[in-house]
């Protein structure tokens, strides 16, 4: 169904008054003009067919009396229609001045509610709602705007904005502490100015960089302001309009006096450091060095008295010299570690080549064969064929795999085995070295490989060395991407797995 | 028993080494460096030598590089003889220097023996 609204059907019935009104008025006036006209010629005694003749008469009398009565209408549509017309057009053109009073910005406009339930009640209506609307949007993009001034007011750093002539456009209150210079001096001049010499030529450089899209970061240098030299870090990004377009740059510059001081501090307090530790290893070194040769000569001398062949000691004499010459070799030993200890922080920067992982292998095993010969052990040997070879610093992993590998004769018993694998599998290569040594208690496993651990109790003194080894076997591992595994048993034996990243074939 | 050569710059040391090595029955011959160490070998041949590693002048793996690349005394067995123990130098020793063994100081008396015993009765390098 056709809903009607208000105005529209004002309309209608005012244009059906319009019309109808002079039509009922002449309607009206016909039977008395007909009567009038009858009654006349009737009088005369004329019979009604005389009356046609009169006809014409009667038509031109019609004729003029409509042409009066439409006149009239016309008046009557014209009266109604100027009415209506200012009945339409009032509210029209109160709306249209609020209009253009929105548009030149003033949004102070009210407008009143229409209590008119036609369509110019509902157009002043959502009207009114939209300039609601449109205030409301405002007041939020103010506030918002306004916030965000404030925070880039307030910011402690310089923000500086410019057009892509390098022409100063904005220059917060950041940048009026940090150069001294208050904005008014500033906008509309070259930001060129105030930049360091160093920056100038860079500057164009940046520029390509931030037409395409990129962010320059932290560049650091000394700028000369009002209250002198100033360290900054200064970080440029693209301004862009609100479609996107490139119009400029925004340059945060952050004064980094501070940091540099502080930096400047630590350098130089690092250097001295190592210059230090530098004085202490070659003290440790020359001391450790000094003091074993004496320590030798003390445990050699000691261990020749011991000596069943030349030696004619009383049970307690022998007892003494034993104890001191076991002493002795334990300051020896501690000397040792001392020395590792001073060397151990030698920092670890594989120069990767392409080796073979069979031959490192072999070659170690070729230098600990003597030593397990000594303790009669049975090495077997698998190094498969066809492995793929590895990228690996060679010194570091011959290191690493030799550690473990006397390891495996060191903590093997007298007859024991050395069980030595290599084989490769999702380009991967796995280096097993098994021994039927001591084994490692389960509760130590996860230990080994921390720096300083040596198995507990008694065994640490039957077993030389720092408790560095396998740390330092770890840290060259995993230098190389690699991984290592151990299992183990008491009693038993101990299993390490050293897998590395192979090369593609 | 063989013919031994001892390289070390401390007097002391090559004393210790020298009457633990003739109380087992070998012949013991010392030099105090490098240079004396190479004039040595030429004339005397000794089946062994254990060198310091720490001495003056040249140091103990330079003197056993030489030592190997001359063809005429690369047969003779070196042991390297140090204080210092870390696993580079052990590896050092048999790869750079070509020596034949590594012994680290301090001496223990049943143990250099041992060694020297061992490294004396078979050649390790082919």
């Amino acid at each position: 169904m056709v809903r009607i609204l208000g105005l529209t059907r004002k309309i209608i019935l005012l244009t059906l008054l319009a019309t109808v009104l002079p039509i009922l008025i002449i309607i009206a006036k016909i039977p008395s003009v007909a009567r009038h006209t009858a009654g006349h010629l009737s009088s005369v005694g004329l019979s009604a067919a005389t009356i046609e003749l009169f006809s014409g008469h009667l038509s031109t009398e019609l004729q003029s009396m409509v042409y009066w009565y439409s006149l009239y209408a016309i008046f009557l549509s014209f009266l109604l229609g100027l009415f209506f017309a200012g009945h339409i057009t009032r509210p029209l053109r109160k709306l249209s001045d609020a209009a253009g009073r929105i548009a030149r910005g003033d949004r102070s406009v009210e407008i009143e509610e229409l209590d008119v339930r036609d369509e110019l009640g509902a157009l002043t209506n959502n009207f009114r709602k939209m300039a609601n609307e449109l205030d409301d949007s405002y007041r939020r993009i103010e506030e918002t705007k306004g916030f965000l001034d404030n925070i880039i007011e307030c910011s402690g750093d310089a923000i500086i904005t410019t057009d892509f002539d390098n022409m100063i456009t904005t220059w917060n209150k950041g940048a009026e502490k940090l150069y001294g210079f208050r904005a008014g001096e500033m906008i509309g001049t070259s930001i060129l100015d105030i930049y360091p010499e160093d920056f100038k030529e860079k500057r164009l450089e940046w520029l390509d960089d931030l037409m395409r899209g990129e962010v320059i970061r932290n560049q650091r240098t000394t700028i000369y302001t009002r209250k002198g030299p100033v360290n900054i870090s200064l970080t440029l990004s693209t301004l862009k309009d609100h479609r996107g377009n490139p119009i400029g740059t925004v340059g945060v510059s952050k004064d980094i006096t501070s940091e540099v001081i502080a930096e400047e501090k630590v350098k130089v307090a690092y250097e001295r450091l190592k210059e230090l530790d530098g004085l202490k290893d070659d003290f440790l070194r020359t001391v450790s060095h000094e003091l074993r040769t004496p320590l030798t000569v003390i445990q050699g001398a000691m261990d020749i008295t011991l000596d069943v062949k030349s030696a004619n000691l009383t049970k307690e004499q022998r007892e003494l010299v034993e104890l001191a010459s076991e002493e002795t070799y334990q300051l020896n030993n501690l000397i040792g570690n001392i020395l590792d200890l001073s060397k151990e922080r030698e920092q670890l920067r594989p120069s990767l080549q392409k080796h073979s992982i069979g031959d490192i292998v072999s070659e170690v095993l070729d230098a600990i064969k003597p030593r397990a010969e000594l303790k009669k052990l049975q090495i077997t040997v698998d190094i498969k064929a066809d492995l793929p070879s590895v990228m690996v610093d060679r010194d570091q992993i011959k290191n690493a795999i030799f550690h473990l590998a006397e390891n495996s004769v060191k903590f093997n018993r007298e007859e024991g085995k050395i069980s030595v694998k290599v084989s490769h599998k999702d380009r991967q290569v796995s280096i097993s070295i098994i021994d039927t040594g001591i084994g490692i208690p389960k509760s130590e496993l996860n230990k080994v490989f921390d720096k300083f651990y040596r198995i507990e109790g008694g065994t640490s003194r039957k077993y030389s060395g720092t408790g560095l080894g396998l740390a330092m076997v770890r840290r060259i591992i995993e230098a190389h991407g690699g991984k290592i595994r151990i299992k183990s048993t008491v009693g038993e034996g101990t299993e390490f797995t050293v897998t590395l990243p192979a090369e593609e074939k | 028993m063989g013919k031994i050569l001892v390289v070390d710059d401390e007097e002391k040391i090559r004393y210790i080494v020298r009457r633990m090595l003739e109380a087992d029955g070998h012949e013991v011959l010392e030099a105090e460096d490098g240079k004396e160490c190479l004039a040595i070998i030429k004339a005397e041949k000794p089946d062994l030598i254990l060198m310091d590693v720490m001495m003056p002048e040249m140091d103990g793996w330079e003197v056993a590089r030489e030592i190997k690349r001359d063809a005429a005394t690369k047969d003779v067995i070196i042991s390297m003889l140090t204080v210092i123990s870390k696993d580079e130098d052990k590896i050092k020793s048999l790869d750079v220097a070509y020596a034949d063994w590594h012994i680290a100081k301090p001496i223990k008396r049943e143990k250099l023996l041992q060694t020297v015993n061992w490294l004396l009765k078979k050649p390790l390098k082919p």
